[in-house]
């Protein structure tokens, strides 16, 4: 999806075995006037009607199968957001492939995981990246205790306390369908955004993944189709998607 | 049960399947290519030419005595059909075969053989087909030759005596097969169909969510944005 390049390379990150690659996923700080980082300004402005009274303010980012998209997303919508002058803090909840300490280029350490076990302070535990204008948590160190790190009261008073602090609290999850984790966070959150990569999981797949929410109770705000080949031909006249209407966008919310 | 048959009502439509071919028209190029080079080879490389080689006797029908210029209809008949009948048995194969020193046994012969008569002339046409047009010819006359001989030599076929008169001679085989323009489209037609089907069938196989308008019917959930790939930097 993104082009890799190695970069900020140096002898910290080496002592503590950390093998930073940096990826190019803000593709909307990088090219801000693109077809692309359009397509994420209607996303956000599609999220502002579905949040008119701004209840929605723990989001998490779910997916059915790995890979479909979700740390790009959430990554360049917290960038637009943090844009739009909104204070805007990141967590990395998929503790078992936690990927937004290679987004945000920074080591996996003094995490998520970490500030739970007390291991550090909170003020140590959240990171601010200059480079993108907002906050964000490394999922941390590694644990086998992943279901009891998800439903720690800790936890809960953390999103909480942040949820006053911030904007928008934003949560990247692992996919549904190959644990139940993203079922247990979005206990957490407000809402769920739920991100389809184009033609990558069978429909009865998707479909699997989103019923199981639905079935939880869970407020899943939209959905996001990622990935789209627009040389595919389906959106072969990209450009004309700018006239589609959001009329009728409040009345789908459940 | 609803969403499913808003998925399959939004399956197919004329332009889905243009878009299908479109985006996959190497692919069905690359399989017409393949098979009309098979088929090419087929008939430029492996294929034995064939050459056909071929001469007529004519069955003399005995005249109605009776009635002048008329003859029994269905005595007739069964003369020609046994005629055309006898010049692929054995015991005149098996003749041909002495004669010519033939490595072959009666059975092959027969297989290359074909005897054809009409029920509205006396004629009778016997063609060789071979890989060798000398042979196809050798064998024809050969076969006309043995007939004869042993259809008046015989006294088992006293019903057949003097009733065959060789009319032609046969000539050197001619160029049979394989017919290599037709080897040719044929290939290309079938690469072609073969191509367009295993794009289908990958396409349907390939049951996942494509457009928005898919999302929306399956889940009636609202979908907040269409984020387009971007592994290459967009020129703006």
């Amino acid at each position: 999806m993104a082009k890799k390049k190695l970069k900020n390379f140096s002898i910290d990150r080496l002592i503590n075995g950390e093998r930073i690659e940096k990826y190019d996923y803000i593709i909307t700080k990088q090219d801000p006037l693109s077809f692309v980082t359009e397509s994420f300004q209607k996303v956000i402005i599609n999220l502002d009607y579905a949040n008119v009274d701004g209840d929605l303010k723990v989001i998490q980012f779910t997916s059915t199968l790995p890979s479909e998209g979700k740390s790009t997303f959430v990554s360049n919508l917290s960038y637009l957001l943090g844009q739009r002058g909104k204070k805007v803090i990141v967590i990395d909840l998929d503790l078992r492939k936690p990927k937004m300490n290679r987004v945000f280029g920074s080591p996996n350490k003094d995490g998520l995981t970490d500030y739970l076990s007390g291991k550090v302070s909170l003020e140590k535990a959240i990171n601010h990246s200059e480079d993108l204008g907002i906050d964000f948590m490394t999922s941390g160190e590694k644990t086998s205790a992943i279901i009891n790190v998800l439903e720690a009261k800790k936890l809960q008073d953390l999103i909480a306390q942040l949820k006053e602090e911030y904007d928008y609290v934003l949560l990247d999850t692992p996919p549904v369908i190959a644990v139940s984790d993203a079922l247990y966070i979005s206990k957490l959150a407000d809402g769920v955004i739920f991100v389809v990569a184009q033609g990558k999981a069978k429909k009865s797949v998707v479909r699997e993944a989103v019923s199981n929410l639905k079935n939880h109770g869970i407020n899943i705000i939209g959905l996001v189709l990622t990935q789209v080949d627009l040389k595919s031909g389906v959106y072969g006249y990209g450009q004309n998607y700018a006239y589609y209407s959001d009329d009728d966008d409040d009345d789908d919310i459940k | 049960m609803n969403e499913q048959n808003n998925d399959t009502q939004n399956e197919i439509s004329l332009v889905d399947l243009y878009h299908i071919i479109r985006k996959n028209i190497v692919l069905i190029f690359a399989f017409t290519t393949l098979v009309a080079i098979l088929a090419g080879v087929y008939a430029f490389v492996i294929a034995d030419a064939k050459y056909a080689s071929n001469a007529d006797v004519m069955v003399q029908v005995e005249v109605d005595t009776a009635v002048e210029g008329s003859f029994d209809y269905s005595t007739a008949q069964k003369l020609l059909t046994t005629i055309a009948e006898y010049m692929s048995k054995d015991i005149v194969l098996d003749e041909v075969i002495l004669d010519l020193d033939l490595d072959r046994t009666a059975s092959n012969l027969r297989s290359n053989l074909t005897v054809t008569s009409s029920l509205t002339s006396y004629f009778i046409n016997i063609k060789f087909i071979d890989e060798d047009p000398l042979v196809a010819r050798q064998i024809v006359n050969s076969v006309i030759e043995n007939a004869i001989d042993i259809a008046n030599g015989n006294p088992a076929f006293t019903s057949l005596k003097d009733k065959i008169t060789r009319t032609s001679f046969a000539q050197p085989g001619l160029y049979e097969s394989p017919n290599k323009p037709l080897y040719l489209v044929i290939g290309i037609i079938l690469g072609g169909i073969i191509g367009v089907g295993f794009v289908f069938i990958k396409e349907f196989l390939n049951n996942s969510y494509k457009t928005k308008e898919q999302l929306e019917a399956a889940f009636d959930i609202q979908v907040l944005g269409v984020i387009p790939t971007f592994e290459v930097k967009e020129d703006f």
